[in-house]
């Protein structure tokens, strides 16, 4: 059953209360890799987004007209994934050929957004909470939208980080994670301003 | 144990555990971190999702044309990923429902990918499942440790059962945050300050004897 | 043949997608039985448990054969029409199960009540069992049957602690159930208005409250007007 919950609420809400990065704990490696690099970080986050939306409306549509009427949601996993890979595949092209600057910025971790747990995550969480279309892209809006966030925050931090005297130990994934826990901790402050219904 | 076998075992659950060298992986099953059964079932899960995908690849990695290299690789991993969800649904309902979208997110794992294209792409059958089944199983040591700090402090009980009692803290609370996201994010910033402290205590070179007290103070 | 040749990496394409797809259909049919059997026990123990019925969930006949025991009936506008539980797993094989299905049985305590209902929680719905007494005075039971929550915090409605408050749980005279922040072992106290709720899952807590107290007024209602 469709659960009935306005889809600017789960924009809103995706972005703070239930972060998929800081509180669902989805999108990690490319999100500690690529934070060094401030602009890197910007571009990733616009691609995260642009693919996240894409990618759980098509599912969407195949879980609904393709996979449930015939009974062949036990592929769900296969699929997803295939649409996953198809979509980032296009991105890639259609990136190349609009801004090649970003293109090589990006580099390898265009064609590893297949593998980000966020996408498969967000496509997961979109048919187990059994949302309509527009929630569904709602929830994927603001999934991306908060990923973005999180990763500029993150990499402006590093830039400050990166030069203080940290423990031989903590430098690098460790200090890297600590950072991540506090902004969790702020994010956590967020929760109760968005009453979904 | 012969000797690969047993190299492939200490490489992959001590010197290159997947989680302290890489950071790989963590993010799909750092959220079940906060109950350890959860944490049992997901990890189990892994290791064999990468023992057999490992094997399946390396059944048929001479055959595998360039191009289709990577999508067959999520293909196999799906797939084993559908039977462990299939077998759970039928034979263990409720771990299913409890773990809900995470087993479908094993695929997304950079562990399983990783270890597919760095060893099974190359090797034999045989040792290429002994090798993720191993690198699943330095995956779960961690995990497991995670798991057990946090219910431990967060909820007092390990595998359900009641270890502390519901009080222990002073404020007459469970220590909540053990519960929510920023503490795992803690704990493995911990895990990895301490084997990287260990790791580059042993590589330092031993200091050298102290100086004859002829070339001491001036 | 040359391996990087396009003709071999669509064949190549093919043969993989068909060996890999035929074990899963095969395990999928296999397994679809005993998944839809466990999904028919799952539901079928939640509302006996409500009604504070044996339910061992390792007998799935005797579940099955215990909620065919109970009456059951569908909503027709503001009144409560018998069904059988024919019709029920007609219905649910269709793909538009009856809801919402209420429950009746006489046992050795008297009449019991029970329902599914529904409400939004944090990130989808939760359906609660419910389980009454013949005047809706007192609860005999609780179980979450759907939720979506968070795991470690809103989805720890579903941990015995949270559970057994509601068993013989006074329903207040003024049909509300509150919520107060709790010690985390459940209110023990069955005939004060307030139950625990889970801490940090607020807004869970919330949708669980307004469920419960919708149900409580909703069962009044329907019992109130008797069965057609």
């Amino acid at each position: 059953m469709t659960p009935v919950i306005d889809p600017l609420t789960l924009v809103i809400a995706s972005i703070f209360t239930s972060n998929i990065l800081l509180a669902n704990f989805l999108g990690m490696c490319s999100f500690i890799a690529i934070s060094k690099d401030f602009n890197s970080s910007n571009g990733l986050g616009i691609a995260v987004t642009a693919v996240l939306v894409i990618t759980v409306a098509a599912s969407w549509v195949v879980l609904k007209y393709l996979l449930l009427p015939f009974g062949l949601d036990y592929l769900a996993f296969i699929v997803f994934i295939i649409v996953i890979a198809a979509v980032v595949q296009v991105l890639e092209m259609v990136i190349e050929r609009v801004s090649p600057a970003l293109y090589m910025t990006l580099g390898i971790f265009l064609p590893l957004i297949t593998v980000n747990c966020a996408i498969m995550g967000a496509v997961l969480f979109m048919q187990i909470r059994n949302y309509d279309f527009l929630q569904s892209v709602g929830f994927a809006l603001g999934s991306g939208l908060g990923w973005w966030m999180a990763i500029m925050a993150l990499s402006a931090m590093r830039a400050k980080y990166d030069k203080a005297p940290v423990p031989a130990g903590l430098q690098g994934t460790g200090i890297t994670f600590i950072t991540i826990g506090f902004m969790a901790m702020a994010f956590i402050g967020f929760s109760g301003i968005v009453r979904v219904q | 144990m012969s000797g690969p076998y047993a190299k492939v075992f200490r490489e992959n659950v001590f010197t290159n555990n997947p989680i302290l060298v890489q950071v790989l992986g963590i993010c799909s099953t750092l959220a079940v971190t906060n109950m350890l059964s959860n944490t049992l079932i997901m990890t189990v899960g892994v290791a064999l999702v990468t023992a057999f995908s490992s094997w399946t690849l390396s059944l048929i990695n001479t055959t595998i044309p360039r191009k289709v290299r990577m999508i067959v690789q999520v293909l196999i991993i799906s797939f084993w990923t559908i039977i462990v969800d299939i077998l759970l649904r039928a034979y263990a309902p409720e771990i299913s429902k409890s773990l809900g979208p995470y087993v479908g997110l094993i695929i997304t794992n950079c562990i399983i990918m990783g270890r597919l294209e760095a060893f099974a792409q190359a090797n034999k059958p045989a040792i290429s499942w002994w090798d993720g089944f191993t690198a699943g199983l330095g995956y779960m040591l961690i995990l497991l440790a995670l798991a057990v700090v946090r219910e431990l402090l967060g909820f007092g009980t390990l595998l359900g059962f009641q270890i502390f009692p519901l009080d222990f803290t002073s404020t007459g609370n469970n220590w909540t945050i053990m519960v929510m996201a920023p503490s795992a994010f803690f704990l493995v910033a911990v895990i990895v300050w301490v084997s990287k402290t260990a790791q580059l205590k042993k590589s330092q070179p031993k200091a050298p004897a102290p100086a004859a007290a002829t070339g001491g103070a001036k | 043949m040359n391996k990087e040749s396009t003709l071999y990496v669509v064949i190549f394409s093919l043969i993989v997608t068909f060996v890999l797809v035929l074990p899963l259909t095969v395990a999928n049919v296999l397994t679809k039985d005993l998944v839809e059997q466990n999904k028919q026990v799952a539901s079928a123990v939640s509302i006996l448990q409500a009604m504070g019925l044996p339910a061992d969930k390792k007998q799935p006949k005797q579940v099955l054969a215990s909620y065919d025991g109970l009456e059951k009936f569908k909503l027709d506008g503001k009144s409560l029409v018998p069904v059988t539980t024919a019709d029920v797993r007609a219905a649910e094989k269709s793909g538009f199960p009856i809801q919402p299905l209420f429950y009746k049985t006489t046992g050795a305590s008297g009449v019991i009540w029970a329902g599914t209902f529904t409400g939004p929680g944090l990130w989808g719905n939760i359906t609660l069992a419910l389980g009454f007494d013949e005047k809706i005075e007192r609860m005999t039971g609780f179980q979450a049957v759907a939720q979506v929550e968070t795991p470690g915090l809103g989805a720890r409605i579903s941990e015995p602690w949270f559970i057994n408050q509601f068993t013989g749980q006074k329903v207040p005279a003024s049909g509300t159930v509150k919520f107060v922040s709790g010690s985390g072992a459940g209110d023990a106290n069955k005939d004060n208005d307030t139950v625990d709720g889970v801490t940090g899952a607020t807004i869970t807590t919330n949708g669980t409250r307004d469920i419960i107290n919708k149900a409580i007024a909703e069962m009044k209602e329907l019992t109130a007007g008797g069965v057609q």
